[in-house]
């Protein structure tokens, strides 16, 4: 059965915010995401997106994140993707686009990069 | 009214003729023998009867006493008269003393006969007849000596005939001697109109018990019986039919036990009445609901060109939930439709009911079996209560063709007999049944398959009742498996055999009775004389557009297709299909994924490009597995690489255009995020080769390959 989509929006830090996306990340669901990060970004924040409950990604879907991650590097924020589904791992590792993107094994290595205010 | 022959009092009992529920013969009034009345009677018999018995005994002791007592004054009066007659006898006239005390004697001593005193010459000298003196004694005759009660003196005696009881006493001379007797009689009537009197008494006494004691038993016993009356008018009234009055009666008696017990009976008598009702309601209810189902099914079978199509349904012995159908479609095209509502009884066949109704309402609404399902999912779950649920299958059968498009909605597998390979195919849609999850998850899961039938073939559906048919000793169902072979030896000879021997067989299977659910069978077929349906389709190898249509006809022929909505929420089940298709569903997790999101890029596409996300029109992914028998044993990945996918749609043509590849090296083309559907294609595909505006529209042919996952990860 296909788990439903959703967006869970929360703080992670003083200055950061957390996206827990689950379902399928296809066409319908991309631009939602989308936007919510851009909103992130535009309130001068930085972003953990946990792709843990993913199960699919679309092109549109794997195309926003790396725009994202593009957007992030202008500032003042700070982007970073962790605990990539096996369902993204795959499409990443099609593309070889993985190290564009700060993929991090999990949240807390990612907090503690953006503690360091590195930007991988 | 006829009066009984006996004279014994009697009442009638007064009742109506009591009418059994079911209409019986009452039984005529029966009059009965009062308890009251024969109480009364033993009463006086009784009392009669021991007042005779007290009343001989205590005249025969009265007797006795009578009879001591007289004796005893008899000889007191002799002695009396003794002692006062010695004197006289001394003197000269003794008779002028003597007779007047006999006669004061015999005037005050009523029933004597006799008194006389005798001298000792046994002369007359004392008698109430003055003729009897000086003349001399003559004793009565026949007198006996009786034995006194108590003893006798000196000189005394007591002698008695049947007449008269007579006592003797000596007179003594005061200077000794005797110098007469005295002598008393008396008569026996006297004794005799003694006891009579006491009779009397006793008699009047005995009738005077009699009477009271007849009036003392019948007013005690008709108190005693006055609960009858309450009694028997509450059973009247239970035998009426009236069991909600229970009979108020407070008696401390037995008869207040009984009509407790007569209450209690009612409750249990109207309980089980209650029960009866409606046990036959239901019945009827279960009848009328049986009558129901199969006035919906179809009466017979349905012919399009080749395709025939015929059910089969075998109720059970409670009303069950089966349902199929076939209905003609204007376009010329047939809609069959299979469904098992979970749960038996009025409820089922409810269900049932707003199943048909719905499904004839909305079968010309949509041409998408899946999205025809996904309505009737979202109507039947706002409906149905959560716990009910329906599987079904829906499938649309092209004439025209020999195409069907189908859906089903976790319901049992296809089977598929391909007459041309004497083969049975299995095809396992995964949807999840109508109504069993709300918020639209069903539409979500749903998708048109798409399956040629060629001439020859038959595809029969069927409903749990025959694959989860138990045996006799109810430790094995009956099977797929079984069901499988049942087709395959039957499908040459035609749907009409395969529905007899499958029944025979799981009549069999099952022993004698009625199934214990609905066994309900769809079964269609297209004819082996299809030639028109069954011609190849050539190919020029110079004409690449010559060469896609005889790929698309192939796939269409012998392959898998998935009919899909123009719209993103349509592709989104390619995955799903991907899963329960031959071969592919074979595939390892990395490669099913890479599979899953080209297929997906490729459908999407066409379906935002091509129709612009139009939800009107459709298109069609097929799967074409290799032909060749000597693959059957290579690995899927393998497989796979050796089919081919075929996509066919009637949208707006794209721009052919080459693909160069992205350089993800280059920020601009990160910042854009774009064209990485066609870059996933690319990567995982082997041959994407896109024929716009073929004779049969669009023509996408895709290769899985070459390459696999791990190669393209160091690519």
């Amino acid at each position: 059965m296909i788990a439903p989509f959703t967006i869970e929006r929360g703080p992670i830090s003083d200055r950061s915010v957390i996206l827990r996306v689950r379902g399928e990340l296809d066409a319908r669901n991309a631009p939602g995401v989308v936007e919510a990060c851009t909103q992130v970004r535009r309130d001068g924040k930085s972003l953990v997106v946990n792709l843990a409950g993913v199960s699919f990604i679309a092109s549109s879907g794997i195309g926003g994140l790396l725009a994202l991650v593009e957007e992030f590097r202008q500032g003042p924020g700070t982007l970073r993707l962790v605990s990539i589904s096996p369902a993204v791992r795959s499409v990443v590792n099609l593309l070889n686009i993985d190290r564009f993107l700060g993929i991090d094994e999990n949240e807390q290595a990612a907090l503690d990069i953006l503690k360091d205010g590195t930007n991988g | 009214m006829n009066r009984p022959k006996h004279s014994a009092p009697s009442v009638d009992t007064g009742s109506a003729p009591v009418t059994g529920a079911r209409g019986a013969v009452a039984a005529a009034p029966k009059r009965i023998v009062s308890i009251r009345w024969i109480v009364t009677s033993a009463a006086v018999l009784l009392t009669a009867a021991t007042a005779l018995s007290v009343g001989a005994v205590a005249e025969r002791n009265a007797r006795s006493a009578l009879t001591g007592e007289i004796e005893s004054r008899l000889l007191l009066l002799a002695r009396n008269l003794a002692l006062t007659s010695s004197g006289a006898l001394l003197e000269d006239f003794p008779e002028l003393t003597l007779q007047p005390l006999v006669k004061e004697t015999v005037a005050h001593e009523p029933g004597l006969a006799f008194v006389i005193v005798v001298d000792h010459r046994n002369q007359i000298q004392g008698h109430a007849d003055a003729r009897q003196l000086g003349t001399s004694f003559e004793p009565p005759p026949g007198l006996r000596a009786i034995t006194p009660e108590h003893p006798l003196e000196a000189g005394e005696s007591l002698a008695a005939n049947p007449g008269l009881i007579v006592a003797s006493t000596t007179i003594p001379n005061p200077s000794g001697g005797t110098i007469g007797r005295a002598l008393v009689g008396l008569n026996r009537d006297y004794i005799e109109r003694r006891v009579a009197a006491s009779r009397r008494q006793q008699a009047v006494t005995l009738v005077l018990f009699v009477v009271l004691g007849v009036g003392a038993a019948f007013v005690l016993m008709s108190h005693l019986l006055h609960p009858v009356g309450v009694l028997r008018a509450g059973i009247e009234r239970v035998g009426r039919g009236d069991l909600d009055t229970p009979i108020q009666l407070r008696d401390p008696t037995e008869f207040g036990l009984l009509a407790g017990a007569v209450n209690e009976m009612t409750g249990r008598l109207k309980h089980a009445q209650v029960e009866l009702i409606e046990r036959e309601r239901l019945a009827h209810e279960v009848d009328l609901a049986r009558q129901i189902q199969e006035s919906l099914l179809p009466r017979g079978p349905v012919s399009a060109g080749h395709i025939t199509v015929r059910g089969d349904h075998r109720a059970a012995a409670e009303v069950g939930g089966d349902y199929y159908d076939i209905l003609p479609l204007p376009d010329g095209r047939i809609a069959i439709a299979i469904a098992d509502v979970a749960g038996k009884g009025l409820a089922g066949c409810l269900v049932m009911s707003m199943l048909s109704v719905l499904l004839r309402a909305l079968r010309n609404t949509y041409t998408s079996p899946a999205a025809l399902l996904g309505d009737l999912d979202e109507r039947l779950g706002e409906s149905l209560r959560p716990g009910v649920f329906v599987t079904m299958f829906y499938g649309i059968l092209d004439p025209a063709t020999g195409r069907m498009v189908f859906t089903s909605a976790g319901h049992n597998p296809m089977i598929l007999y391909r007459h041309s390979e004497r083969c049975i195919e299995v095809l396992q849609p995964k949807g999840i049944p109508l109504a069993a999850l709300r918020g639209g998850v069903a539409r979500s899961m749903l998708c048109d398959e798409v399956v040629q039938l060629r001439p020859g073939d038959v595809m029969v559906q069927f409903t749990d009742g025959y694959s989860e048919a138990f045996d006799t000793a109810h430790t094995e169902e009956y099977g797929i498996e079984r069901i499988q072979q049942v087709v395959a030896q039957a499908a040459a000879r035609g749907a009409d055999a395969i529905c007899d021997r499958l029944k025979e067989e799981v009549r069999q299977w099952e022993g004698s009775g009625p199934p214990s659910d609905d066994q309900t069978l769809l079964i269609a077929t297209l004819a082996v004389d299809a030639c028109e349906l069954a011609a190849e389709v050539t190919a020029t190898p110079d004409d690449p557009a010559s060469v896609a249509l005889k790929r698309l006809a192939d796939a269409e022929r012998a392959g898998h297709g998935l009919r899909l909505t123009a719209s993103l929420d349509s592709v989104a089940v390619i995955r799903q299909w991907l899963r329960r298709t031959p071969v592919l569903s074979e595939l390892s997790g990395e490669d099913a994924q890479l599979l899953g999101s080209a297929l997906y890029e490729v459908c999407a596409n066409v379906a935002e490009h091509g129709f612009g996300e139009s939800g009107d029109h459709s298109f069609e992914l097929w799967w074409q597995p290799p032909r060749s028998a000597d693959t059957l044993n290579l690995p899927a990945q393998e497989r796979t690489r050796r089919g081919v996918f075929v996509v066919r749609d009637d949208g707006t043509p794209f721009r052919p255009e080459n693909w160069k590849g992205l350089d993800f090296d280059n920020p601009g083309v990160r910042q854009r995020g774009r064209g990485l559907g066609l870059e996933i294609i690319h990567r995982v595909m082997h041959e994407v080769a896109y024929h716009p505006a073929t004779s049969r529209g669009n023509i996408t042919l895709l290769t899985f390959g070459p390459h696999s996952a791990a190669s393209l990860r160091e690519g």
